[in-house]
């Protein structure tokens, strides 16, 4: 081995192995923050576009005072700083010359509800042959209505879908059956152009003979059929044709009819064109909220919207079926209409063909969307659409936006409860409620926030400790294999190959430790991002790109190599151009001794002449001693002491910063440690934790309500619920009704019985557990007074009359009244009636929920019967058990700890019963909020206590090797010291001192630096602080008390041989 | 007039089992230049640094004025007795010339002005002069700073130098002028100067030399 320094090395190896590794687990250190941050950031960044803060507004329906029109509060929010851009959705009519919309499938399957004769556009103009002729089903008499089941011989007007399309559900081969009821399905009310006299006509029909109809796609009970209609206003309901192909439509007396169709082919070609700045941040394509799904492409963006791209999203129906593709262009006309919507109010059909049109604009289909409207909204961006089309909608001279199209999105989410505080009222007062995306897009804000800049105040701290390591290892080593390279100088090897031996381990060292340290940072890294992701995200992104971060990693390896190499080189020149000899001078490096910049040319290396004179000599080396004090002496090591501090600039700002760095970075790890559990804790306790119990059909259950009473006490024995409602809802078939001593029975039909525009009445009863109109029961809305509820509410089961609250619809469909007595029960029932007696009526009611994000109250719909019952009145009614419909819980607040970190357990216990078979039921916590804000911090803590135990070691051994190394250089400074007669306890004590308080001063300028930095946490945990600081004091005595034990055990002139 | 005596010193290194210095007798007074030679490994060094109270005997007995070595506190008797020169000068890097001088004044507990006005006193008297008394020692030359070296042990008050190669890194023009000032002090100030050297030039312009080998020694002038 040709290489001296490398046969040191291995000779005495511990040295250079101490300064590789702690250059190693620096770097590896520093690249596992840098690599974490680096995933963590651009996951997070990108993620980002996800969590916007939207908002939205809805109608209070409670209050009842709202109409849906929100144009006034979009009028107050549109100018609010804190609103990056509000985006109300217009629509606006477009048309397309050859491309038939396909709309006609989407609402097949409610039609029922949007038919009537006014609204055309999915009429059909069809000539069929009736091949049967029967009752329309389920009717008994001939006179409810005719089914002619047809064949269709010829389209005229209207979607060819219908019939020609391969996979059409509504007609096969050809055929399908055509409707004539005699009433409206839900209103049972008389179709006008229907009675006996053209029912009879149409069960005459000839079968086999061609007949034009028009008709609309509907379905009466179980029969899809279409409904009939007449050929135009006041027109007839068929026309007989005797010969298709001679069958003429210019003919005059079609002349209604043909209108009607020209009307009804443009609106099979035109499009609900949706303007938005952006679909990303709708509420309807969120996926906590809205139906719409991203099915190809993109969504549009606000870029969209800024740049005016004309680009579209359609729906998949009509992507689908009309073949298109992704890239394919649409061309759109604007046109003029009353509704935008569609062209078919009276003044549309009258005007249409004047309308105003604009020019073509062709849009690129960028994305599908799949929903249940797809069949023809298009989104557009808002820019792109001319801005004569883009009005809000104006009747009665009032312009009106509805609450469904329009959305706001903040700036920043984490401002979303600052402007919840500033608008909820003003918006409430105008009888709306301001509603947030439950996307948690501001806990998600906030606790990234949170973990980035925790990683990013890493990266810094690291990256000074590694800067600070580079130059004290290039420090050290040159300091212990410098000598190495002069003496093979002096032997006469060359300066580069010298200079090579001297590096080559280093750099060959370096490399490998740094390179093995940066794999296993780099892989540590991985594995720690992905728990922070899964935790911040929900899952992890399934195209994780950790690629990115391998050429981080690799560029940073390089740039740690190349400061080295760079540090080295600069090293290298100095030691070219230095003195053989002065090497092996004694004294410390001219950088630290040439403070007063004194000019080297100036120097004199001559000494005068016979200039000695050693006649005063005696006069001067004559003390009087009485001014001689031996007690200053120790001043004189104090002011020496002084001299070194200040002149030694390099030792004792290596001293002063290597302290501060380790005592602040540790510090500062345990400010963010303890504002992180200060943080969690906060949100521990001031969440609002609300839950239900949930059926998961691993047990039989009763026909009313899926929730037994038993698992409900199972859950309340936890004693973490404050308080729970829990609903019962129960149907029963047979209702016993005593008017004041008239009794009768009423039972519902079965189903079969009953002809198509009947329907059983309900036979509903609503109970709770808490008391009526309280805060956390059941609203009654139209009660008439409170003496009602108060009735209601005081009731037990040691009185005998039970209280019953029915809604209107149920006192008119059972035509009752105010003393009538009731009782509800199983058909065929054992048990016996238990009367209660009517007490009061509602208009409507609403269920309360304990989730303060959202409405309280929100009113149901009273179209149907029911009765409210209180809940012990239920339990008489067969069996004494309950079986709750719903049970909502909610936590106390107070044990939310024990709640969030028992979690698995408690949901267990309730999941599971004592032998661990499955008890059907399921406890759900709605506490995402808190856990999604509560995980990833959860997760970074542990990261962070992983790291903080590593680093303490890291600076406890730095704290001892530090004063260790410098005292163990200033051997012979303490050895001239000893030599001068300075006594072996003052040398320590003077050394013991000027060490300690260099590593007090960096403490206190590090605990200085990071209490400004941390002020805003307001955490100040000074026990630890001071474990930390002491810690690192006692450490650092240790290194002191070992080296001057080292150095001091010595002889005076043994001192002067000692090395490092 | 100073007078060290040693008698019947034996020295061995702990753990070895061979004396390094045996049976050493020789007694050194002021106003004398006293040379030790010896090669390499004869214990010229090992006796220095006994004379010098930074070691003690293994066995004998050393005397500074007829007051035994064993009586009195060796750093006191550093700090007031003996003091050293050595080939590397040893002085404190970061203190000026002067602060050098000063140093052991200062620490003896001469007032600050007072040792400080002296050092200069004392380093004028050797010829370091001017500002060369604000120098540190690296802006110094070799014979600066054993000059330097020199006033520093002027300072103890010592009135026994010991010195160690004193000329060893200096040219022979500044070795000359060291051993003259060296002489100067022994000859006009009565200083017990006591040089270990291979420099035969230094030992022939000694008043008496003493060669040392293998750990016993004997007066050659």
């Amino acid at each position: 081995m040709k290489n001296p320094i490398i046969k040191s090395i291995i000779r005495r190896p511990m040295k250079f192995v101490l300064l590789i590794l702690i250059l190693s687990l620096v770097s590896g250190a520093f690249i596992m923050n840098f690599t974490s941050y680096a995933i963590v950031s651009k996951e997070v960044e990108s993620a980002k576009e996800v969590y916007h803060s939207i908002g939205y507004i809805q109608m209070d329906l409670s209050d009842r005072k709202s109409t849906g029109n929100v144009y006034e509060i979009r009028e107050m929010l549109k100018d609010e700083p804190m609103i990056a851009y509000e985006d109300p959705n217009i629509y606006a009519l477009g048309v397309s010359d050859h491309l038939l919309n396909s709309d006609y499938n989407v609402f097949t399957e409610t039609y029922n509800e949007l038919s009537g004769n006014h609204f055309f556009v999915r009429d059909l103009f069809v000539i069929v042959q009736p091949e049967n002729i029967r009752t329309i089903i389920p009717a008994k008499d001939r006179y409810d209505g005719v089914t002619l089941e047809s064949r269709v011989q010829k389209l005229l007007g209207g979607y060819p879908d219908w019939i020609y399309m391969k996979d059409g559900t509504m007609f096969k081969d050809g055929f399908f059956k055509v409707a004539a009821p005699k009433y409206e399905m839900l209103t049972t009310n008389l179709i006008p152009y229907m009675d006996d006299i053209i029912i009879d006509e149409l069960y005459a029909l000839e079968i086999g003979a061609n007949y034009l109809f028009r008709c609309e796609p509907n379905r009466v009970a179980d029969e899809s059929s279409y409904t009939l209609k007449p050929l135009y206003d006041s027109g007839p309901l068929y026309e007989k044709i005797d010969n298709i192909d001679e069958f003429d439509l210019d003919d005059p007396k079609w002349q209604k009819m043909r209108e009607d169709m020209e009307l009804l082919d443009i609106n099979t070609r035109s499009f609900n064109m949706n303007a938005t700045k952006s679909m990303e941040t709708l509420p309807r394509t969120q996926e906590s909220f809205g139906d719409y799904t991203l099915f190809d492409g993109r969504w549009l963006n606000y870029d969209d919207h800024k740049n005016i791209n004309k680009v579209c999203v359609v729906g998949k129906h009509f992507f689908e079926v009309r073949k298109l593709k992704l890239g394919d262009k649409i061309p759109i006309q604007y046109m003029e209409s009353e509704i935008s919507y569609y062209l078919m109010t009276e003044k549309d059909r009258k005007e249409w063909k004047n309308y105003h049109k604009s020019d073509v604009i062709e849009y690129e289909i960028v994305g599908v969307y799949d929903a249940y409207s797809s069949g023809r909204n298009i989104y557009i961006p808002t820019s792109t659409v001319p801005e004569e089309f883009l009005k809000f909608l104006v009747e009665d001279g009032m312009s009106y936006l509805f609450g469904q199209n329009y959305n706001f999105v903040l700036n920043n989410p984490v401002e979303q409860s600052q402007f919840i505080e500033k608008y909820r009222e003003p918006i409430r007062e105008a009888g709306y409620e301001l509603q947030f995306i439950d996307n948690n897009a501001e806990t998600f804000w906030v606790s990234t926030k949170q973990v980035l800049d925790n990683l990013k105040t890493n990266i810094i701290l690291y990256g000074i400790l590694l800067l600070s390591v580079l130059l004290f290892i290039i420090y050290m080593y040159m300091g212990i294999y410098k000598n190495s390279y002069a003496i093979e100088r002096i032997l006469g090897v060359t300066h580069k190959s010298a200079a090579r031996h001297l590096w080559m381990p280093l750099y060959i060292f370096s490399t490998l430790g740094v390179g093995v340290s940066a794999y296993i940072g780099y892989q540590t890294a991985i594995a720690n991002s992905q728990r922070i992701l899964e935790e911040i995200l929900g899952e992890l992104p399934s195209n994780l790109d950790s690629s990115i971060s391998v050429k981080f990693v690799f560029i940073i390896f390089l740039i740690i190599i190349g400061l080295l190499m760079i540090q080295s080189l600069f090293m290298m020149s100095k030691l070219k151009n230095k003195s053989l000899l002065e090497f092996f001078s004694k004294g410390i490096k001219k950088k630290e001794k040439n403070l007063d910049k004194v000019d080297l040319n100036r120097i004199d290396l001559d000494i005068p002449d016979n200039e000695f004179c050693t006649d005063d000599l005696a006069e001067t080396l004559s003390f009087d001693d009485s001014s001689i004090h031996l007690s200053k002496g120790k001043t004189a090591l104090k002011e020496y002491g002084k001299k070194y501090i200040s002149r030694s600039i390099v030792t004792t700002t290596l001293k002063v910063v290597v302290t501060g760095l380790l005592i602040g970075t540790l510090i500062y790890l345990i400010n963010v440690i303890e504002s992180n559990k200060t943080f969690i804790e906060k949100n521990i306790s001031e969440t609002r934790i609300v839950g239900e119990l949930a059926y998961i059909g691993e047990v039989e259950m009763s026909d009313n309500g899926s929730i037994y009473e038993d698992i409900l006490n199972k859950t309340l024995e936890t004693g973490l619920v404050e308080d729970y409602f829990g609903l019962v809802l129960n149907e029963y078939d047979e209702m016993n009704i005593d008017r004041y001593g008239t009794k009768e029975t009423i039972r519902k039909e079965d189903i079969l019985n009953l002809e198509y525009y009947e329907r059983n009445p309900n036979m509903t009863i609503v109970a709770s557990n808490q008391e009526l109109n309280s805060d956390s029961g059941i609203k009654l809305y139209g009660v008439e007074n409170q003496g009602i509820l108060d009735e209601f509410n005081s009731y037990n089961s040691t009185k005998d009359e039970i209280p019953i609250l029915a809604s209107t619809v149920t006192m008119e469909t059972y035509d009752l009244e105010i003393g009538h007595k009731v009782a509800l029960k199983e058909w065929g029932s054992i048990y016996t009636a238990v009367y209660g007696t009517i007490i009061g009526t509602f208009e409507s009611y609403a269920y309360p929920t304990y989730d303060e994000t959202q409405i309280q109250g929100l009113s149901r719909t009273s179209k149907y019967e029911i009765f409210i019952y209180p809940i012990e009145a239920v339990r008489m009614i067969g069996s004494s058990n309950l079986y709750y419909e719903e049970i909502n819980l909610l936590f106390d607040q107070e044990k939310n700890e024990e709640l969030y970190y028992n979690r698995e357990e408690i949901l267990n216990h309730i999941s599971k019963n004592k032998y661990d078979y499955s008890t059907g039921y399921k406890l759900v916590l709605h506490d995402d909020i808190l856990t999604e804000t509560i995980e990833p911090l959860e997760k970074n803590l542990e990261l962070l206590n992983i790291i903080y135990p590593i680093l303490l070691g890291l600076s406890l051994i730095t704290a001892v090797a530090l004063p260790y190394l410098l005292i163990l250089r200033r051997s012979e400074e303490l050895a001239i010291m000893r030599i001068l007669g300075v006594k072996k306890s003052e040398v320590k004590r003077y050394v013991f001192t000027e060490s300690l308080s260099l590593v007090i001063i960096g403490q206190v300028f590090a605990i200085a630096v990071i209490s400004v930095v941390t002020f805003k946490s307001g955490i100040y945990p000074i026990w630890k602080y001071l474990f930390i600081t002491t810690g690192y004091l006692i450490a650092s005595m240790i290194g002191v008390l070992a080296s001057l034990k080292n150095v001091l055990d010595k002889k005076p002139l043994e001192m002067l041989q000692v090395k490092e | 007039m100073a007078r060290l005596e040693l008698e019947n010193i034996f020295y061995r290194y702990k753990g070895a089992n061979k004396d390094v210095l045996k049976d050493v007798n020789c007694s050194f007074k002021g106003g004398q230049v006293n040379a030790i030679v010896g090669p390499s490994g004869s214990g010229k060094t090992t006796l220095l640094s006994i004379m010098a109270g930074l070691d003690e005997p293994t066995q004998g007995r050393i005397s500074i004025d007829d007051q035994d070595l064993k009586d009195l506190d060796l750093d006191e008797y550093r700090r007031d007795s003996v003091s050293m020169i050595f080939q590397a000068f040893q002085l404190f890097p970061l203190l000026t010339a002067l602060e050098n001088v000063s140093f052991p004044m200062e620490y003896k507990g001469v007032p600050k002005e007072e040792a400080r006005k002296k050092g200069k006193e004392v380093l004028d008297s050797i010829g370091v002069d001017g500002d060369k008394q604000s120098r540190y020692p690296s802006n110094l030359s070799g014979g600066e700073q054993q000059r330097v070296a020199i006033g520093r042990t002027l300072a103890t008050g010592a009135r026994v130098i010991l010195a160690d190669e004193p000329t060893g890194n200096l040219d022979d023009e500044n070795s000359d002028r060291i051993i003259d000032i060296l002489k100067q002090l022994a000859h006009e100030q009565d200083f017990c100067v006591i040089i270990v050297t291979h420099d035969m030039e230094i030992a022939e312009a000694s008043d008496n030399v003493w060669r040392i080998k293998d750990g016993t020694i004997e007066q050659v002038k």
